[in-house]
């Protein structure tokens, strides 16, 4: 037994205590360390392996019987979870003081936490499904426990209903592969197998991913979880979902058919632009980050589609860029969406609501968190010098390269895919200006955030963690890529250096843009400490400045919603209420409904109940009936047999 | 298993299609269930361990089982006769055109007599049917323990037969069944003053 696997298994065990003492004695607090310990052990395993240590565990399998092991692929995505969950649980130590049921809630996270290990590590068809499955169970369980409201259960339901529904493209994807000795290596034999098993895959782990259309269940269930198991839901889940895919598309169904590629561009543009554009008009914080991390998986699924594209027209190297900038995002987008899950915790905790409309002023009350909670956004909105640049300026290069140097068809999309990468990236930076604007500048709106305090160091410390790593990923990309590339198909050697230095790209100098920016921000800094004029209250028209004068997400974004109306056909209603001819309120209310829902859930949920109603209809209650129906079934099946139609 | 005496099992499937009391169809049951017993004591005549699981199936089948069944006829007496009922000569089509259906589209599963197959089978499907076509409660639990006669004409007639520990399984599972639609049984009666089951369609949600 190697010393890796040794640790390894500790990790295991100490995550696993840790999630079965939480309950006990009231000890939740020092089981989330327990847990936090364990979950860096096997960080350390998974980051072993991804820099070149021997792979730990069994290879894969098409038997049926259990195995599990990390190898390079499996360590990323091991220690994508461990650089998560470790700040996320030890945030959650603090944060959930006051939490009722916070012992129950403690012990379900860490079984999460090892469905999401167990899945990674999963080296056969029977594991990948079990923790497939427990992976989808155990957040819905903690979001019923941590909440009891009639709308939680609803979307807890919805959850279950859509991704239990796309899971059967997982289990016919898994099961057919085994059954065919895929999962062992055995290349498929038949190109119709293959066309079954990547739409059943793109089904399955699409819905889980959250790619569109197949995202509704993710808007509404990643912002009622507890902020901790909302940052493991947003930051890892979807992620481990993509993961399942690569292994698909990748290595276990590989060549792939030429379709897929530019399929992948397709829905990743549509996601990545579908994703900001909702998310630009959310209201409450946790909901908007829900529809970010759409956007962001669709910028990881344009990575990974650009890397099938160049793959079937037969460039590797720019093949593995576009994988390195797809596995580069999804780390950096896990770092920053755990982040700014956790910072929202925090926002919740201190002035009990993240209506966007009703916060305001925390950069100066809880400068900390209000710091980190800035570099996540703009590390999310894809500012440089910080980490999301890094991934999209990478995957917006393949895309030009792609659409400059591919065969005409395929050029067309890449050009598509680009823009529309373009546009992502601009509305990215909207939705965070506002997100920034709204949440942490101006003045307070309520009474609880103008009382608001500084949370404790053992919360803050995670979210500078967390902030740290986005910078240091933004500012040394180029130290990671040349791994992540020799993850991809044809494992393809780069160049290791800080800066990025993509082919014909001319390169990024991350690390002097960042000097750059410092001396920048410090002269302006200094300019503004220096300035002798007293500062004086914004100009109001003479009236008073309240908070009401204040800009809100409605008006931030109506500019925006005026150009798409066609498209996202907003609805909004002003009522006047005047007395003797003068007005004395006006009350507006607008909403921009979503349209996935209203066009394809709602009519395949009154579909699907019309058809369940005339179903009921067989199930009369009476024993004889259902021996009819016996009968019936059994007569059909002998005749199917006499007939030759059934073996 | 002579011919006469596979036609004897049918004759009694049929009748508990046909009667109208139903103690003259648990008195049936009783008959066919002695016939397939005896068969198997002659059957395992002069090895000590099967004689003893034959005769313990015997007393279970022939004996316990209508006993329990004839209790619970006895506790729900009804008033008159049902009238929801179809015309036995109605019953008896259905039920022989079902079985006769079935038997001729049921491949052959392995046994060496072709008419044991057949007749099982068709024991099978009659049993079935009986609960199908009988409106009172206790003809389903009937119906129930012809099918699973003919299941154990199959165990008998196959070769080497089944263990002795799967025979003497299904027998307490078919005791605690019995029970069960017993219970179930007086239970209709005593809420709904009869044993029809099709009084039940109305208890819906």
């Amino acid at each position: 037994m190697s010393a890796w696997t040794v640790v390894c298994l500790a990790g295991t065990a100490a995550l696993a205590c840790g999630s079965a003492l939480a309950p006990i004695g009231g000890r939740w607090r020092a089981a989330l360390a327990i847990q936090a310990t364990g979950i860096a052990a096997l960080g350390v395993v998974g980051g072993a392996a991804l820099f070149g240590a021997a792979p730990v565990g069994a290879q894969f399998r098409s038997g049926l019987s259990p195995a599990l092991g990390i190898d390079r692929l499996s360590g990323f995505f091991v220690l994508m979870l461990a650089v998560t969950a470790v700040p996320a649980a030890l945030h959650a130590r603090e944060a959930m003081r006051d939490t009722p049921h916070a012992a129950a809630i403690a012990s379900l996270g860490g079984a999460f936490c090892l469905a999401l290990v167990g899945l990674v590590a999963a080296r056969d068809a029977t594991t990948f499904l079990a923790f497939w499955e427990l992976m989808t169970l155990l957040p819905a369980t903690i979001i019923l426990v941590a909440r009891h409201d009639e709308r939680a259960r609803r979307d807890v339901l919805a959850y279950l209903a859509i991704t239990h529904l796309g899971g059967i493209g997982v289990w016919v994807t898994m099961l057919v592969l085994a059954d065919h000795g895929a999962l062992g290596g055995d290349p498929l034999q038949s190109d119709g197998l293959r066309a079954l098993v990547v739409v059943a895959a793109l089904l399955g782990f699409g819905t889980k991913a959250g790619v569109m259309p197949l995202h509704s269940w993710l808007p509404r269930a990643h912002p009622l979880a507890p902020a901790h198991v909302s940052a493991l839901m947003s930051g890892v889940m979807v992620k481990l979902a993509l993961y399942g895919l690569i292994r698909v598309l990748l290595e276990w169904a590989a060549p792939m058919p030429r379709w897929v590629g530019p399929a992948l561009l397709g829905v990743g543009a549509l996601s990545a632009v579908g994703g900001v554009l909702y998310a630009l008009f959310q209201r409450e914080l946790k909901r908007l980050l829900a529809f970010s991390s759409i956007e962001n998986v669709g910028i990881v699924v344009l990575g990974l589609g650009a890397a099938l594209t160049f793959e079937s027209i037969g460039e590797p190297r720019w093949s593995a860029i576009a994988f390195a900038a797809a596995l580069l995002h999804m780390l950096n987008h896990a770092v920053l969406k755990a982040l700014l899950f956790l910072c929202a915790g925090s926002f919740a905790g201190a002035v009990g609501g993240l209506e966007l409309d009703r916060l305001g002023g925390p950069l100066r009350r809880m400068p900390w968190t209000g710091g980190t909670f800035a570099i996540g956004a703009a590390g999310l909105a894809g500012l440089a010098p910080l980490s999301g640049f890094a991934s999209e300026w990478m995957t917006l290069q393949a895309l030009v390269h792609l659409s400059v140097h591919g065969p005409s068809g395929v050029a067309l999309a890449a050009a598509a895919a680009t823009a529309a990468l373009a546009a992502t990236a601009a509305l990215a930076v909207l939705c965070f200006a506002k997100v920034i604007g709204l949440v942490l500048l101006g003045s307070p709106r309520r009474s609880e955030c103008a009382r608001a305090r500084e949370t404790a160091v053992s919360m803050r410390a995670p979210l500078v963690v967390l902030a740290g790593i986005c910078v240091v990923l933004g500012l040394v990309p180029g130290l990671l890529v040349p791994t992540l590339a020799q993850l991809g198909p044809g494992e393809v050697q780069l160049a290791r250096r800080p800066g990025l230095d993509l082919p014909g790209s001319g390169g990024l100098p991350a690390l002097a843009l960042a000097v750059g920016l410092v001396v920048v921000i410090g002269g302006l800094w200094r300019a503004g400490a220096a300035r002798r004029a007293e500062p004086t209250p914004a100009w109001a028209c003479g009236q008073r400045v309240v908070p009401a004068l204040a800009w809100t997400s409605a008006g931030f974004t109506k500019p925006l919603r005026l150009m798409t109306q066609a498209l996202l056909r907003p609805r909004r209603q002003v009522t006047v209420r005047s007395d003797g001819g003068v007005i004395q309120e006006v009350a507006h209310d607008a909403e921009v409904p979503h349209l996935f829902d209203s066009l394809i859930y709602e009519p395949v949920t009154a579909g699907a109940l019309r058809g369940a109603a005339v179903v009921r209809r067989l199930q009369s209650g009476s024993l004889r009936a259902y021996l009819v129906y016996l009968l019936g079934l059994l007569l059909l099946a002998l005749a199917l047999v006499r007939l030759g139609l059934l073996a | 298993m002579s011919e006469a005496a596979i036609w004897l099992l049918v004759a009694c499937a049929c009748g508990v299609i046909v009667v109208r009391r139903r103690r003259v169809a648990v008195a049936l049951l009783a008959a066919q269930s002695m016939l397939l017993g005896a068969f198997a004591i002659v059957d395992a005549a002069g090895e000590s361990s099967a004689l003893l699981v034959g005769g313990v199936i015997l007393a279970g089948k022939a004996i316990v089982l209508p006993a329990v069944l004839a209790v619970v006829v006895t506790r729900t007496r009804e008033a008159q006769p049902i009238a929801s009922e179809r015309h036995p000569l109605a019953r008896l089509t259905l039920a022989l055109a079902i079985a006769l259906a079935v038997v001729t589209l049921m491949p052959r599963f392995g046994l060496t007599d072709a008419r044991a197959e057949h007749a099982a089978v068709g024991l099978m499907a009659l049993g079935i049917a009986t609960a199908v076509v009988r409106r009172p409660a206790i003809f389903q639990a009937l119906g129930f323990l012809v099918a699973e006669n003919g299941l154990y004409l199959a165990a008998l007639s196959a070769p080497g037969g089944l263990p002795a520990v799967i025979e003497l399984g299904l027998v307490f599972d078919l005791v605690v069944v019995t029970c069960v639609a017993g219970a179930f049984g007086t239970k209709i009666h005593e809420e709904l003053g009869s044993g029809d089951t099709s009084l039940l369609g109305g208890a819906r949600d």
